[in-house]
């Protein structure tokens, strides 16, 4: 009887752990999945952030070229001249971002492998975190909006593991949610 | 799957503890593969854009100067035939 209690008293555990820490009991880290996940809404804010771009590039060139067209080239240039600087800052802070998607994927198997430290993944995290608000805050400076939800309390990679959410946004058509605790 | 090392135990605990162990390790591994997919689609999404993006401001930014260098040659020629009507010799 006592025997029996101590098994499943084990089996409750190993539940406990499978459920509660995840799957590295058996190999996998459960840090690596929560890079994986940032990496995934980093990237899908990012492709979603040059989408909102170059649709917003047509609109703004569309515009200067019917400006030219009915009589005002010289403002139509004018005008060029002074949206591409902004819209190519945005541009720079959209290939910035991917290139910090793109290391995070890569550290990846360093993360699979349990080479890297808890402190690692937080730091990938945060990376992630703060590439989607650059990116955010670049493509406002250029006259877009996204509409990206960050968790209050962004301090535990576990926290900002969770999913994007897709919706109608204000400009271009874009709304995200980047977070959410599960 | 069960990892060979805990089947004794499940054994020994019987049909309900192999259920509910079975049943949390797929409930994982579903959700992981879920995780894995979300994952590759979101890298290639993110290339696909980033690649397509560049190359279409590229060629609208050749496009649009292209038609606002020949509205403004249009907007000369057309002073140019004005000037010598309106101004007295």
């Amino acid at each position: 009887m006592i025997r029996r209690l101590t098994n499943l008293a084990i089996v409750a555990m190993l539940l406990g752990g499978l459920l509660g820490c995840g799957w590295a009991l058996f190999g996998c880290a459960s840090g690596s999945d929560g890079v994986r996940q940032g990496v995934a809404n980093a990237a899908v804010v990012v492709a979603a952030g040059y989408k909102a771009l170059n649709t917003y590039d047509e609109a703004k060139q569309t515009a200067a070229v019917a400006r030219a067209r009915g009589g005002d080239p010289e403002g139509a240039y004018a005008e060029i001249e002074e949206y591409v600087p902004k819209r190519d800052k945005a541009l720079k802070a959209l290939d910035n971002a991917t290139a910090v998607v793109e290391s995070a994927a890569a550290a990846l198997p360093l993360i699979d492998a349990g080479v890297a430290q808890s402190k690692d993944v937080s730091d990938w995290i945060a990376k992630l975190l703060a590439a989607a608000l650059q990116v955010r805050d670049a493509l406002a400076g250029a006259g877009i909006t996204l509409d990206l939800e960050i968790p209050k309390k962004p301090t535990s990679y576990l926290n900002l593991a969770p999913w994007i959410v897709p919706g109608v946004g204000k400009t271009a058509g874009l709304a995200l949610a980047f977070g959410g605790a599960r | 799957m069960i990892p060979a090392w805990l089947l004794p135990l499940v054994v020994e605990l019987g049909k309900e503890a192999y259920d509910l162990i079975a049943k949390a390790i797929a409930a994982k591994t579903e959700e992981r593969t879920a995780i894995l997919a979300r994952f590759q689609n979101a890298l290639l999404a993110l290339r696909d854009a980033k690649s397509e993006v560049h190359a279409a401001l590229e060629a609208r930014d050749a496009a649009t100067k292209a038609a606002i260098a020949a509205a403004i040659a249009e907007l000369k020629a057309h002073i140019t035939t004005l000037v010598p009507a309106t101004v007295p010799a």
